[in-house]
Parts: structure tokens; C-alpha cells; sequence
């Protein structure tokens, strides 16, 4: 019999590349399990319930898929509104803006349900080959705060394989396959199915309980659909006061109807299924775009980018670009005075039961100060 | 998830081990460097994948 360090000196390449795969391994092991810790979310005075996602749908309990939903309350009578974050999880506005709601707002009519991060195990992944960061941070008077960015999809890890092709239900409608793990293409969702489908089922449970749902999304500015709502034909009278409301205020915004045939979207389902009035906003993110360079916080947070200064002069954007570039904090003040004035568009058509927000950051306040003004100090360890 | 679901998921993660496993068995078994270093390669995702981590 060889003696074992015979055997080892005969096979050094392979121990020393065995050592290397094993260094590798948990060194990337720990980076992705550490990608799975949740950002802090500091619950402000208008918060008066906390509770998982699972409660609307008991499957989801201690799974990847759980995630917070905030409710601020109010004892007087009024409708509920829902905002979510974070469906698509690197559209980052959409989370921070749920965020300034949920640590800021008060609610002295009706009630506010909030979501910040809709497709929780999307945040906990990057898409690969895509360089994109794992975190932001944004300065407080207190102290510096972090963000997760993570991926349009639900992680592999927990939802795997993907179909070829993927056929949504019920409309029967066949799209590609790793459209399943897109929560925007999965609504109204199922009770039983596979993760992203089970917390569409819980979110279209929300909806139901919900006179109007707002749904939080970035594009890349070459993509059509950005500064602008798109809703459901239940919430055309809605969306369109709030549009000349936010237009009158010099933001321009538009507004297109959602496609009765493009099925699987918010816009679409939650009017269709949940009998809510339903809309969807984009704001122009060119940390998203295919003419970006490097992915880096000066591109996710402060929004500039020469490579889109020369799109934008080529004609090849669907929103201007010069040296400002698009911050985060101009794209959570669109979606916040979207949100404010879609709220009050729909206290105007229906008096008998509205919804009152106070205290959200206003889009002049959050443009003159910043996100940090508008964060609570961060959580002590 | 449905017991279909899981099952789905656990046959390809016991695919993505299988790949593992034998990655390794080139890694030991191969003279040549070249091939030693792709088995070395391509190990690393598989083995993340079936423990569930990426």
C-alpha cells in the first residue's frame, strides 16, 4: 500500500486545487449567506400593526418568501390603500419610498398597507454577470443606513428549475421560462404553487381587502415605460386627476393603459381578480440600463452616467439625461407625490370613504434634503 | 410548495451534487493539469447549488 504522503506528493496538483475549491467555496458561501440579511426598517409613529406576509397566506410561514407588512391605522372609518415595494428588487426607489412612508406617515382616516420588499427572496441575490452591488448606504443625521439590491427574480436557490416555458394562470398565457420567479408576472398567483406564485396568492389577498394598490417600479431609461403610471381601466379616473395634479405641479408624468392581454402584471391582476383599483409607476433608474458603465453607488444612488448624457444626445433614451443624471432621491420623490396625489385623486371620487395621509415627505422636501432627512437613525445592533 | 415542487427541486439538486461528486473524481483521477483546473471550475457552482447557498 502507497504511504499516504507518497500518495499526496504523486497527486499535489490535485490536493493544492482541492484546498483552492474548498477556500473558494465557503469564501463565496459566506458572501451569498450573507445576502440573505435583511436590511433594518425602523417602524415610525404611524405604524400601528406589524405582521409577516404568511398571515394572508399561512404557506409562506419560515420561507424565503415571507416578508414585513406594515399597516398604519387610524380609528376613524375609511378605505385601505396598499403600497408595495421591492417587486422587482433592484428598482430600488420602490423599496425606499415604502420605507419613507412607512417610518414618516401617520394616518388620521382609513388605513395604509405597506410592503417594502413584495418579493423578499429577490433580495437576497444580484443577477449574474451583472457586477450589481449588494448594498447601498445612505447617510443620516445619525448615522449611515443600508439598503439591499438585489434582482428582479426570486433566488434560484429557492425556486428551481425554471420551466421552458412558462404559462401563467389563469389567462393560459405562455411567456419564458424564468418568468416564474418574476412576481410581476404572476398575479393573481396560487395558493399551493411554486414561492413567487404563493406570494402573489398573499399579495392578491391583500389587494382584496384594498380599494387601491400602488405598485412601485424602475426602468432603464431606454425602456418606453418610464415617468409614468400605468393603470387599470377601473382606475382611469383616478390615475388621470392624479396625473394633472402631479403635471400642474410641473413633474412631468404619464399615463398609459394597462394591456387587457398582457396578463401576470399588478396593473392588470389586482383590478381583474382583487376588484381593487390598481396602478404601477415607473421612474427612469440607469443603473437598470444596457448603455451603463460601471455599476457602482455613484451610478445606483447618485443616478449619473456620461454614457447616458450621450444616449440622451443621440436620441436612444425615453428620458432626458444630462450631467445631474437621475439620483435616487428625485426618483422616491416622483414615486412619493404619486403616491400623495393618487391618494388625494381618490378622495376626491369617493368622499364617503377616504384614506388621510399625514406627514409623508413632500417632493420638494425630499428633493432640498435628501433620503437621510427622512430615515430614522439606525437601529443599534 | 406542492410535494410535485419539492421533489422537482431536490431531483436537481441531487443533479447538481451527481456533478459535483464527479468533478471532484476528474480532479483526482485526471493527469492532465488542463483538466484538473476545469473540473476545479466547474465544481464550485455545482456544490453551492446542491447545498442550497447560490
Amino acid at each position: 500500500m502507497t504511504p499516504p504522503g507518497d500518495f499526496f506528493r504523486a497527486n499535489k496538483t490535485a490536493l493544492g486545487l482541492s484546498l483552492a475549491a474548498l477556500l473558494v467555496t465557503v469564501a463565496s458561501a459566506r458572501i451569498f449567506l450573507a445576502m440573505r440579511e435583511a436590511e433594518p426598517i425602523v417602524s415610525g409613529p404611524g405604524v400601528t400593526a406589524q405582521m409577516m406576509l404568511s398571515a394572508f397566506n399561512p404557506t409562506l410561514a419560515n420561507s424565503p418568501g415571507d416578508t414585513p407588512v406594515y399597516e398604519l391605522g387610524s380609528d376613524k372609518a375609511g378605505a385601505a390603500i396598499t403600497i408595495i415595494g421591492g417587486t422587482h428588487p433592484q428598482e430600488i426607489a420602490g423599496l425606499l419610498a415604502a420605507v419613507l412612508l412607512i417610518e414618516n406617515a401617520t394616518v388620521s382616516q382609513g388605513k395604509l398597507i405597506v410592503v417594502p420588499q413584495a418579493n423578499r427572496s429577490g433580495f437576497t441575490h444580484t443577477d449574474p454577470m451583472e457586477a450589481y452591488l449588494h448594498a447601498i448606504t445612505i447617510n443620516t443625521p445619525a448615522g449611515p443606513r443600508w439598503f439591499r439590491v438585489g434582482m428582479r427574480l426570486t433566488n434560484p436557490v429557492d425556486q428551481w428549475p425554471d420551466p421552458d416555458v412558462f404559462t401563467h394562470m389563469p389567462s393560459r398565457e405562455n411567456m419564458i421560462g424564468h418568468e416564474t420567479r418574476n412576481l410581476n408576472r404572476n398575479h393573481p398567483g396560487s395558493e399551493t404553487g411554486w414561492l413567487t406564485a404563493r406570494v402573489s396568492h398573499a399579495l392578491t389577498r391583500i389587494a382584496k381587502t384594498s380599494a387601491l394598490v400602488f405598485d412601485l417600479h424602475e426602468a432603464q431609461p431606454e425602456y418606453p415605460v418610464i415617468n409614468m403610471m400605468v393603470a387599470h381601466e377601473n382606475t382611469f379616473e383616478t390615475a388621470a386627476t392624479a396625473q394633472s395634479m402631479i403635471q400642474a405641479r410641473r413633474i412631468p408624468m404619464g399615463l398609459a393603459a394597462s394591456p387587457k392581454n398582457l396578463h401576470g402584471l399588478s396593473h392588470r391582476e389586482f383590478g381583474d381578480h382583487a376588484h381593487a383599483q390598481s396602478l404601477l409607476a415607473e421612474t427612469a433608474n440607469p443603473a437598470m440600463g444596457r448603455f451603463r458603465g460601471r455599476t457602482s453607488e455613484a451610478l445606483v444612488v447618485g443616478g449619473k452616467d456620461e454614457n447616458y448624457v450621450r444616449a440622451t444626445k443621440l436620441g436612444r433614451t425615453f428620458a432626458k439625461f444630462d450631467d445631474a443624471g437621475w439620483p435616487l432621491h428625485l426618483r422616491v420623490a416622483r414615486h412619493l407625490v404619486a403616491i400623495e396625489e393618487v391618494i388625494n385623486a381618490y378622495n376626491e371620487l369617493h368622499p364617503e370613504a377616504p384614506v388621510v395621509v399625514d406627514n409623508m415627505p413632500s417632493y420638494k422636501d425630499v428633493i432640498e434634503k435628501g433620503l437621510g432627512a427622512f430615515l430614522k437613525p439606525p437601529p443599534k445592533e | 410548495m406542492s410535494t410535485a415542487e419539492l421533489s422537482i427541486m431536490f431531483a436537481y439538486r441531487l443533479l447538481a451534487l451527481f456533478v459535483a461528486v464527479m468533478m471532484a473524481l476528474v480532479l483526482w483521477r485526471e493527469k492532465d493539469r488542463r483538466a484538473q483546473f476545469f473540473a476545479f471550475l466547474v465544481f464550485i457552482p455545482f456544490i453551492l447549488r446542491a447545498a442550497g447557498v447560490k
